[in-house]
């Protein structure tokens, strides 16, 4: 199920939210449990016996190490199990006919059939969540979750489950069996939900149909104007859509009682690709600092390791974002520029004005994004050349046309990718807050309904994820 | 925020929410949506096959979407904020002006090629004399009121290239179409041309069939017009449009027509219980049955004639019912018989072929002609 939808949100969330607060406290995880399995099951009920099967492998595996905690070595093989398990079954449905088709593609001869499995939603999320349960219990960072149903309960939390943030286990270890929901947390989710609603349903699904135009046009014939006005519609549709969900699971969370870390601060604002990688999807980026790039030593072991850190992390961040080679490239350009920054550029570019940052960070991030969105290699290849001016002219009427029609919408985007809405909204008395509050959850309710009820273009960027 | 203000916003979220499915379960199923011009989802049947491969998950969203309470008035909301957010189009349809046009994306060229083979091979598989029509799209007629630099297809190409034809011969009207271009010959709100600009089509048909002196004159059609008010045409469906003035339909009751299909009685070719409905174009021959014969008791009509066409002839074929004593009209978008076959066994001595440029340029069907 997707939040922005009608049977989520007008069905699925107010009776969810209605039998969790009728529930017996003590009960609640277990309702939590029950509520995230008919959410994933909604649209996959095949793969439930994936999620129960990954809910009942790392409890066991949990509960192994907790009582192995004196005996180094036997938990070390038992997380060694756990994470070997998680990750095995993240290769198989989400990378096994990758590596096959290459592996063919190396050896003709060899009689490999892709499998062509459909990836179970969200499995990217959930498996590094349930990897960091057994790696903090074995680095006492947790204890071990002796209640199934909490443990559960953390697995399946509808919230965050298809689309993050990836919650780390020891960042709700008391919150899943400690937490206490209240009014003022319930309406402070209320608004970060209806937020991320907006973001998503107003935002990102009508930028997201300009992208639609230039994905399906061939690169060559591009004009110059159309491949930035193209990459840029692409930028603002990824960061609204992510950046949307992230706000609606946050908000989701705290009105279940949760309070989880937020994903997204302002990333387009950075001045440099090392910033704007500490401010886009947080969570993904801190869960590879904790459990890759700080265990390889992180850049306390001379330049060079940290450089060969550095690219070990970013590669993998590549490919955690997809089976291709594109996400390979995206991920290597990454690294590429990340240690660039931290050799050279990050001093210059603390001296320099912030717009001679903020510039160059802008286009970096566009170029990337024209490796991201293109999953052919080819295409990617010649959208950057594009970019470039190596398609035809500077302009195109069509994209004239484009541009002038999403201008209004486009300057709203630029808006709203800052900080600047929140700071008018905290400058104002208590009252006017929360008359603001009332005015702007009911607007974006009700415009939100509108373009969900008729919606023409409402896609799930995250399948693949 | 105070206990009592949470409590506030609290208490309007969860009304929101429960508000419409409370609605929902009030207000009995709607079949069709007479402003979206569509047939609405309808609860889907539960199987456990279908629960297993998420289709019934499917179609259960697709289901309460399409019967969400006051539906018509969202979608009229989201077409509010989309023209304050300065959108000159949706949903494919460009806002120009008081018109709707519906915008023409640059076609196949292959499927374009062979379209108009298959029109000279029609001719000289049959060996009859075969005449093409071309009605140019709105977006051909009011270029100068598409929004600034909007993409749209040059469809004069397509005349060019019908100028070309080997055996089959070109009827042109785009020129003349465009010369009467401040008349009423195209609707507003809808896709089609009214009467009138069939009217000046049929002239430039009976011209070229060698039929000139049997050509009806305004004068002559007067006393047989009628209209139909409060036309809301496909592309204000489409486009989800609001706030346009209808247009009215022109239609000639002209007597001693009659509509024949295959295994039913005669029927006039009007259905007028379409004008009551939202899809008054239908009232022409009841939309587009795969296959039809007029037959005209008018003294003076002669010969027989074979029409292929789109929807765009219903509002011609009328006029030249009254000079034909038999039209044949075969649908290939909805008839999958062999057009060969059909036009050997109703014996016509002439073809029509007549299309709009963009279904001509588009419709894979076309190509079946030349089988």
């Amino acid at each position: 199920m997707v939040f922005s939808s009608v049977p989520f949100l007008f069905y699925f969330l107010p009776l969810c939210l209605g039998i969790y607060y009728f529930t017996p406290r003590r009960w609640r995880n277990l309702a939590l449990l029950l509520a995230g399995l008919a959410f994933y099951g909604w649209g996959e009920p095949v793969y439930l016996a994936v999620m129960i099967f990954s809910i009942l492998v790392d409890y066991t595996h949990g509960l192994l190490i907790g009582r192995w905690k004196e005996n180094r070595r036997q938990a070390r093989l038992a997380v060694a199990s756990s994470v070997l398990i998680n990750l095995g079954l993240l290769f198989f449905f989400k990378y096994y006919d990758f590596a096959l088709s290459n592996l063919a593609a190396l050896f003709p001869g060899l009689p490999l059939r892709p499998l062509g499995l459909s990836l179970p939603i969200g499995i990217s999320f959930y498996t590094f969540q349930t990897m960091s349960y057994t790696i903090d219990v074995y680095r006492g960072d947790a204890r071990p979750q002796k209640d199934v149903a909490a443990f559960g309960a953390f697995v399946t939390l509808f919230p965050q489950l298809i689309a993050g943030p990836i919650v780390k286990y020891k960042d709700v270890d008391g919150q899943l069996t400690g937490r206490r929901e209240n009014l003022s947390q319930f309406a402070a989710g209320i608004q970060t939900f209806v937020c991320g609603l907006a973001k998503k349903a107003l935002l990102a699904n009508n930028i997201g149909a300009l992208w639609e135009v230039y994905s399906q046009a061939d690169p060559a014939s591009l004009s110059l104007l159309g491949a930035w006005l193209g990459i840029l519609a692409f930028a603002f549709q990824i960061y609204f859509d992510f950046s949307g969900y992230s706000d609606m699971a946050v908000g989701l969370g705290r009105m279940l009682g949760f309070e989880f870390k937020i994903n997204f601060n302002y990333p387009y604002l950075s001045r440099s690709v090392t910033e704007f990688w500490r401010r886009w999807h947080i969570s993904l980026g801190s869960w590879f600092r904790e459990y890759v790039y700080i265990p390889l030593g992180g850049n306390r072991r001379g330049k060079w390791k940290t450089y060969r850190n550095i690219f070990a992390v970013w590669l993998l961040t590549g490919l955690w974002h997809g089976a291709s080679w594109n996400f390979l490239l995206w991920g290597l350009f990454f690294a590429l520029l990340l240690t660039a920054e931290k050799a050279l550029l990050l001093p210059l570019l603390q001296k320099a004005p912030g717009w001679v940052g903020r510039l160059y960070t802008g286009a970096a991030v566009l170029f990337s994004w024209a490796l991201f969105a293109n999953e052919e290699l080819d295409r990617a290849w010649g959208y950057c050349k594009a970019m470039l001016g190596a398609g035809q002219g500077l302009t195109d009427p069509a994209s004239l046309y484009r541009l002038v029609s999403y201008l209004p919408l486009l300057l709203v985007l630029a808006f709203a990718s800052g900080p600047w809405a929140k700071d008018l909204f905290y400058r104002l008395s208590a009252k006017g807050q929360w008359r603001l509050a009332m005015a702007g959850c009911g607007l974006g309710l009700v415009l939100s309904a509108a373009y969900l009820v008729d919606a023409s273009y409402n896609p799930f960027l995250y399948f693949r994820f | 925020m105070t206990k009592k203000q949470s409590a506030a916003l609290c208490a309007l979220f969860l009304l929101f929410l429960c508000l419409f499915p409370l609605l929902g379960l009030l207000q009995p199923d709607r079949e069709f949506s007479p402003m979206e011009n569509r047939a609405l989802a309808q609860k889907p049947a539960f199987r456990l096959s279908a629960f297993f491969s998420g289709q019934w998950a499917q179609d259960c969203e697709s289901y309460l979407t399409d019967q969400f309470p006051l539906r018509d008035a969202w979608v009229g909301l989201k077409y509010v904020c989309e023209r304050a957010m300065l959108r000159r189009e949706n949903n494919g349809v460009y806002f120009a002006g008081d018109r709707l046009i519906a915008r023409f994306d640059p076609p196949d060229q292959s499927r374009v090629e062979s379209n108009f083979a298959a029109v000279d091979r029609l001719a000289q598989n049959t060996g009859l004399p075969t005449r093409l029509l071309l009605a140019p799209t709105s977006a051909y007629l009011y270029a100068d009121q598409l929004p600034k630099n909007a993409p749209s297809y040059d469809q004069q190409q397509l005349f060019d290239r019908a100028e070309a034809l080997e055996t089959a011969q070109n009827i042109p009207v785009s020129q003349l179409l465009l010369e009467r271009r401040e008349e009423p010959i195209y609707y507003r709100t809808d896709h089609h041309w009214t009467a009138q600009g069939a009217y000046w089509a049929y002239a430039s048909y009976m011209e070229a069939a060698g039929r000139r002196e049997e050509i009806l004159t305004q004068e002559d059609l007067a006393p047989y017009r009628r209209q139909i008010e409060n036309f809301y045409g496909t592309l204000y469906s489409q486009a989800g449009a609001r706030f346009y003035q209808p247009d009215a339909i022109t239609y000639y009751d002209f007597p001693g027509l009659a509509m024949e299909q295959p295994g039913e009685e005669p029927q006039p070719i009007y259905d007028l219980s379409f004008a009551e409905q939202k899809d008054k174009y239908s009232l022409f021959f009841g939309g587009n049955p795969p296959q039809f014969c007029i037959r005209s008791q008018n003294p003076q009509a002669h010969g027989s004639l074979l029409v292929v066409k789109d929807s765009f002839a219903n509002s011609l074929l009328p006029y030249l019912a009254l000079s034909y004593r038999e039209i044949y009209v075969f649908d290939p978008r909805y008839n999958r018989d062999s057009l060969r076959q059909f036009a050997a066994d109703c014996g016509a001595d002439e073809i029509l072929i007549l299309y709009q440029t963009a279904n001509f340029a588009q419709d894979a069907n076309i190509g079946l002609l030349a089988l």
